[in-house]
């Protein structure tokens, strides 16, 4: 007879044969040793089918596709890069070409960024007030009732605690009613006025639309409004956040503004800090101390007793400065003719014709001229690149060897947005404390070779921060397979893809700084974390052995 | 560790949530989903060959349980209804992803001997990572080879029932299990004279 398919005795194997088919290769099997063996060999394939099968761990199919995703995810993510690397250049370019002539839309430009936190504080400045007012008189309100209904439900058990809950109550009612505040003078409204002649005898607080004080204050007064006015006397500091200062009267103290437009006409017998977008200084302006600004545009024709320092766009001056000026301006610098300066004029400008010094102005000392040299922006050097690119690779191999060294330090994971925040807040404790803990233990001798080492350690852990960081989102993208013999392959693929995620953005223009702060605390937390996770693990497990 | 078919709840633990679960106790799907989930999502990720779609699918087949636990019949074992429950509703899955109705051409009956001659039945494979290259390999089967033959030797389905999931003749069953076996020891033979020659590269290939 001759012998079957192999098809037959797969079928066979399977136990699938019909019965009269099947009692024909049984009898087939018992003369030929051959099929024998096939069957044999064909049964022991399907045991092990079966058996490879059945002991299969989802995740070990993983592996694959999770490599073949992250490959993926690279081709993406380069794209991504392509894409970015052309809109900075062309951002650049626009910058260049355009904004420069057009400094209400150049983001860089000192003017436009003070009017834009003018107009930011605007909204505060006149809803603020209110807003937080109503806030306060919510919680105010809250905490009474719940203050109450405890003290009320104590009250029904008449201890010490309900009579201290109560004192408290009522100590809370006499701090919250006016008549505590005597001494401090608060009003509100749309327009607040302190007529001549009227005089608030201490600290004047007031939020208003319109403020005008034409009497006098005989403490500070501290105002936040639209339009605010001082035609009065003030004998302590003024404090104001408003859209328009004017200052006609006399401030006895300092003045310390942050607004839209500032003016004074009138006697600042101390000095004058200002932060707005305009400040104009007329002729009858007096400053008795240094005159401080930094704005927008400055026009100062009247006297200041010490210096005036100014960081602006442009500065115009005609007065009188006792002592020197400093001055650094973005657009220009102009001294018309009666002006009168003491001491050494020093003017940092981007070009040297940007400073005009009229022949009649008078310098009594140096005149310096410092030409700040605007560097090409660092976008447009290969340079750059290729030095990110040597810095993206010797990241890459510290953050491998220490995963070959120590994988457990790289098993951090950001569970959550709030884990996030709660990791920045913890990171910005391993930034200030190892240092200032390091400075404690080398003050003492013995400590100070520990103090050394603590110091070391940090400022390793300072660098590897965005290693850190970077595996631990390159790893979220490309989640490590359980296959062992990839491990090191997928840990690799993870930790470039997050160092190059991490190396864009921390030198994305203008927030580079922001991320790269943001980078160092959340790389600082995980790397404690893990830190003390392994150290844990370790220590833990040694003195569970001992124990036993 | 083993997830085969049978589990570590044992038979009358089991019965005892099926009750429960049968008279709608949400804590008893609770306890069937975290006991079959992992053979459940391994199956699905060899039917439907991506990790995504059997977590999809894996979790769908447990969103409907209470729905389909009405047409459980108790005289069979529940690990073995609940996966070929899972295997009908990949099927179904793959379908839909197909223009056409039927995923599988009858296969062509007259050449399953050719290749016969060059490949021999797989012998006993001993450690871990053979194993691996195996299921690596099975993965990686074209469709119509990968189906019936998981669902032969993962679920334990017999031709018929095979051919009823699948919408085949019971012939077609046979001879596409019988390639699908031939096609795996093809591939892994390739594997194996790819990966024997240099042992050096086999040793260094998980670095990098």
């Amino acid at each position: 007879m001759d012998c079957f398919s192999e098809l037959t005795y797969s079928i066979y194997v399977d136990g699938e044969l019909p019965a009269d088919e099947r009692s024909q290769v049984d009898e087939h099997l018992l003369v030929c040793p051959r099929c024998r063996a096939l069957v044999l060999a064909l049964r022991r394939e399907a045991s092990l089918l079966t058996g490879v099968l059945q002991t299969t761990s989802a995740e070990s199919l993983e592996t694959a596709t999770g490599l073949h995703s992250a490959l993926g995810i690279l081709g993406a993510f380069s794209g991504m890069v392509a894409v970015a690397v052309v809109v900075v250049m062309v951002l650049t370019w626009v910058g260049r070409e355009f904004l420069g002539s057009t400094p209400l839309y150049n983001p860089i430009n000192r003017t436009a960024i003070i009017a834009a936190f003018v107009d930011a504080a605007l909204y505060l400045a006149n809803q603020g007030a209110s807003m937080l007012y109503s806030i306060v008189t919510t919680l105010s309100v809250l905490t009474l009732a719940f203050l109450v209904l405890v003290a009320v439900r104590f009250a029904l058990r008449r201890n010490a605690l309900s009579m201290g809950l109560l004192a408290g109550l009522g100590l809370t009612f006499l701090l919250g009613s006016p008549s505590s505040a005597a001494a401090i003078e608060r009003r509100t409204g749309t327009v607040v006025t302190i007529p001549e002649g009227q005089t608030v005898e201490d600290s004047l607080f007031v939020a208003g639309q319109s403020v005008s004080v034409n009497g006098t204050v005989n403490g500070n007064a501290y105002m936040w409004g639209q339009r605010i006015v001082v035609r009065g006397d003030i004998k302590g500091d003024l404090f104001t956040g408003n859209q328009s200062l004017e200052i006609d009267g006399t401030v006895e103290g300092n003045v310390y503004s942050y607004g839209n437009t500032v003016v004074v006409r009138g006697h600042v017998m101390r000095g004058l800090h200002i932060f707005a977008a305009d400040l104009e200084v007329y002729k009858d302006g007096q400053v008795g101390s240094d005159a401080v600004a930094f704005a927008g545009d400055v026009r100062f024709d009247g006297t200041a007793g010490r210096d005036l320092d100014v960081r602006v766009g442009t500065l115009e001056m005609a007065g009188h400065v006792g002592r020197n000026v400093h001055a650094r301006a973005g657009d220009r610098i102009t001294v018309f003719a009666p002006a009168r300066i003491d001491g050494n004029l020093e003017a940092s400008v981007n070009n040297a014709t940007d400073v005009h010094i009229e022949p009649g102005a008078a310098v009594s000392g140096k005149k310096d001229v410092h030409l700040t040299v605007k560097e090409p922006s660092r976008y447009s050097q290969p340079r750059f690149y290729l030095w990110q690119a040597v810095r993206l690779g010797a990241a890459l191999l510290t953050g491998f060897i220490l995963f070959l060294l120590f994988p457990t330090l790289f098993a951090g994971r950001i569970e959550s947005a709030l884990g996030t925040l709660t990791g920045v807040g913890i990171g910005f404790v391993l930034l200030i404390v190892p240092p200032i803990a390091a400075v404690a233990l080398g003050i003492t001798l013995v400590g100070l070779p520990l103090g050394l080492v603590s110091l070391m350690a940090w400022i390793v852990g300072l660098y590897l921060a965005k290693v850190f960081v970077a595996a631990t989102i390159g790893q979220m993208l490309v989640p490590p397979g359980a296959d062992p013999e990839r491990q090191n392959a997928s840990f690799a693929l993870a930790l470039l893809l997050g160092l190059a995620i991490v190396f864009v953005a921390i030198n994305l223009p203008y927030i580079a700084w922001l991320t790269k702060f943001l980078v160092l605390l959340l790389g600082l937390h995980l790397l404690g974390r893990q830190v003390l996770a392994t150290w844990r693990r370790a220590y833990g497990g040694r003195a569970r052995s001992s124990a036993q | 560790m083993r997830t085969g078919l049978g589990g570590s709840m044992d038979e009358g633990k089991l019965s005892a949530v099926l009750g429960r679960a049968g008279s709608g106790d949400a804590d008893a799907y609770a306890e069937l989903f975290r006991e079959f989930q992992p053979r459940v999502l391994a199956l699905c990720r060899y039917l439907l060959g991506s990790f995504e779609d059997a977590e999809d699918a894996a979790s769908e087949v447990f969103a409907r349980l209470p729905r389909s636990m009405k047409t459980y019949d108790a005289a069979l074992p529940f690990p073995k209804w609940l996966m070929s429950v899972a295997s009908h509703h990949c099927v179904d899955q793959l379908r839909r992803r197909k223009v056409q109705q039927r995923i599988f051409d009858p296969p062509d009956e007259r050449t399953p001997e050719a290749v016969s001659a060059e490949t021999s039945p797989l012998e006993e494979l001993v450690s871990a990572e053979e194993q691996n290259a195996v299921r690596k390999a099975i993965a990686a089967l074209p469709e119509r080879s990968r189906l019936p033959l998981v669902l032969r030797y993962y679920n334990d389905l017999s031709y018929d029932e095979i051919a009823a999931t699948l919408s085949l003749s019971r012939a077609n069953v046979a001879t596409l299990i019988f390639r699908a076996k031939q096609e795996l020891r093809e591939a892994l033979a390739r594997k194996e004279k790819i990966g024997k020659s240099p042992k050096l590269t086999k040793a260094h290939k998980g670095t990098w």
